[in-house]
């Protein structure tokens, strides 16, 4: 298995004990915010890249048909999260009306969750594309 | 018909004249991974210029030689 397809499954493992710990939070506490510890999880994804970056041995961590399958996982990642970014952008104020107060625990996990959305798409499209070449 | 169908090659026959070089050492030796000499060989990639020039080089023949466009 190459590096890049070793590095996607990494974060596709990572996100889903991230996503595993949220929902084991949220049954435990009960409590949204609290739950949202769960994504420290994803810090783990750091170690990984370091792990990738210094491991020594001939082969290249990436090659140019890698590099080509980042671009475009990512550019499908992106869209995804715009198109989530506006769905959320309508749907809050038709729910709470546009002059109505937005409960904390719909606003507090945007970033996390957002940051976990791209990273699931990135990597799935990323084992697609390398899926579909070999 | 896909990019990648018009654009043919003959590495893996190239590999085999030049002592059944196998892939990895190929791959190694044009600094890929050996995913993408499988996919070139499945017509699944189409190569970088840089790439294509390296892989000619390392059987000692032109590009064209290597690489055929199927139009």
């Amino acid at each position: 298995m190459s590096s890049f397809r070793k590095q996607a499954w990494s974060h596709l493992t990572i996100c889903a004990l991230a996503l595993l710990a949220v929902t084991v939070l949220l049954r435990v506490t009960g409590n949204v915010l609290a739950s949202l510890a769960g994504f420290s999880i994803l810090s783990l994804i750091g170690f990984i890249e370091l792990y990738f970056l210094l491991r020594r041995n001939s082969r290249p961590i990436q090659d140019e048909r890698d590099r080509d399958n980042q671009i475009k996982s990512q550019m499908v990642a992106y869209s995804g999260f715009w198109l989530c970014f506006v769905a959320w952008g309508v749907y809050v104020p038709l729910r709470f009306s546009s002059e109505g107060l937005v409960p904390i625990h719909f606003v507090t996990p945007i970033v996390a969750t957002a940051l976990w959305l791209v990273i699931v798409i990135r990597a799935a499209v990323a084992l697609i594309l390398d899926g579909r070449q070999s | 018909m896909s990019r990648s169908s018009l654009f043919t090659n003959s590495v893996r026959r190239q590999r085999f004249k030049h002592g059944e070089m196998t892939q990895a050492e190929l791959a190694r030796r044009v600094d890929v991974t050996r995913q993408t000499i499988i996919a070139l060989e499945a017509n699944k990639y189409v190569p970088s210029l840089l790439l294509a020039a390296r892989i000619a080089r390392i059987f000692n023949a032109t590009v064209d030689e290597v690489f055929e466009l199927t139009e």
